[in-house]
């Protein structure tokens, strides 16, 4: 009898953590048109990019108030090892889409407990603030695709090194994504 | 065997490029437009250390990872409420999607559980949305005539026969998960594929450890055969315990 497989699935005993999100990693294979080089102080790569990460953020949560924090804490966590880092301007949006996901579940709990979220609208103009409600009910990680790609205009292989996912996972996570829009906006 | 279902459905089409089109400048929009100013509502106890992470953060950028607040509400039995789900009794990954199996929670009419365990995909399960699984028994459902209604299973002629099993399987991008229930002696499945072979341990649910055993593991869904066989305690295959998943029995 071959022994029995442990790799891919192992036996989780009640009480057991399983899984916690990863930290990020640096990205070294990732490569952005926002991308510092060469390497800038932090100080100057907060006041040219923040906004830019406050608006990622602001469309993986919808908050500007998680967002700030968000982009807060990506910085803080960065600063203490920034010389190790060599593009921090992907490390950031990294940490920024982790860090996100973290806050969207317990976000989904709130949201739930006080029975449906308000979608407040931001533009008053009908057709975007629609699309922008139906953005913001995909589960994450079809949110977060989508936003990566169609805002931050990143290929899918750039999306996957971000999210710790297989490419072809991701092509099925924007493909769903958008069939769930196009089913909600027809 | 039962298995069932939980899922939404729905589809129709509308042009890929005019939702390319309307993504791109709706999102770009609603980033333009983004609020000036956080609008805040009823966050009392987590504001003051929100903004005390902000002050620290904007004076040093110092390395505090301030945790944001941990909600621990109570939500309806529909939804799923934490990911990975609690008492996951085997825990799979077929290729970046994670996936659980867990003892089945639902009932039937008679208070009994639909199914023995139920397969959890990360995938089709986001907090705070409905759940989203499939789940197996082991035996025959009971039906009663009288109503048309479920009342347990029935195991009898299944432990007559341990070389009788049961399996479902869900599809996600790429791979096939696959979900199995076995008489109480099987303690290990193998899978052979064109591409790989595997030894799989079997598990007992917590509510019955000397009952049936269960397993899930995953396939490429480019396997055109994939033959499963039944493993006793020594090892050894259960006569008549062999079957080509990918054919009905």
């Amino acid at each position: 009898m071959s022994e029995p497989r442990r790799a891919a699935i192992s036996q989780n005993f009640p009480g057991e953590k399983c899984n916690e999100t990863p930290p990020p990693k640096d990205l070294s294979v990732v490569t952005d048109a926002q991308t510092s080089t060469p390497p800038a102080p932090p100080e100057l790569v907060y006041r040219e990019h923040r906004v830019g990460l406050l608006r990622l953020a602001y469309l993986l949560t919808g908050s500007r108030e998680h967002a700030e924090d968000l982009v807060q804490q990506a910085f803080a966590t960065a600063f203490n090892r920034w010389s190790s880092i060599e593009e921090p301007v992907p490390y950031l949006k990294r940490a920024i889409v982790n860090m996100a996901q973290d806050a969207h579940r317990r976000n989904a709990r709130a949201r739930l407990f006080n029975l449906r979220a308000r979608v407040e609208p931001v533009t008053e103009q009908p057709e975007i603030d629609e699309t922008w409600a139906y953005v913001q009910r995909l589960p994450y990680r079809q949110r977060a695709v989508v936003v990566l790609h169609y805002y931050s205009d990143l290929p899918l292989q750039q999306i996957a090194d971000i999210l710790s996912r297989p490419a072809a996972t991701v092509r099925s996570d924007l493909r769903r994504a958008l069939d769930r829009l196009r089913r909600a906006l027809t | 065997m039962s298995i069932f279902t939980r899922r939404r459905a729905g589809s129709r089409i509308v042009a890929p490029s005019d939702l390319d089109r309307q993504l791109r400048h709706s999102l770009h929009a609603i980033a333009a437009a983004m609020p000036e100013r956080p609008a805040l509502p009823d966050r009392a106890a987590g504001d003051r250390a929100h903004g005390r992470t902000r002050r620290r953060t904007a004076l040093a950028l110092a390395a505090l990872a301030i945790p944001l607040t941990a909600a621990g509400y109570l939500l309806g039995p529909e939804y799923v409420d934490q990911i990975p789900p609690k008492n996951s009794l085997l825990i799979g990954d077929a290729h970046g999607e994670r996936y659980w199996m867990i003892p089945g929670r639902v009932s039937d009419d008679c208070g009994q559980p639909i199914s023995a365990v139920e397969l959890v995909v990360e995938d089709r399960n986001t907090v705070g949305e409905e759940w989203n699984t499939m789940g197996i028994s082991y035996g025959d459902p009971n039906v009663r005539q009288a109503n048309a209604t479920l009342c347990g299973v029935d195991e009898s002629a299944w432990l007559a026969d341990p070389s009788r099993f049961a399996w479902g399987h869900v599809k996600t991008a790429g791979d096939r998960i696959y979900l199995v229930a076995m008489h109480p002696t099987v303690k290990s499945i193998k899978v052979v594929t064109t591409v790989s072979t595997e030894t799989i341990a079997t598990v007992p649910t917590p509510a019955r450890p000397d009952g049936p055993r269960y397993a899930a593991f995953d396939v490429p869904e480019s396997a055109t055969s994939i033959i499963a066989s039944l493993l006793d305690a020594a090892g050894q295959p259960v006569p008549g315990g062999e079957r080509d998943l990918t054919k009905r029995s």
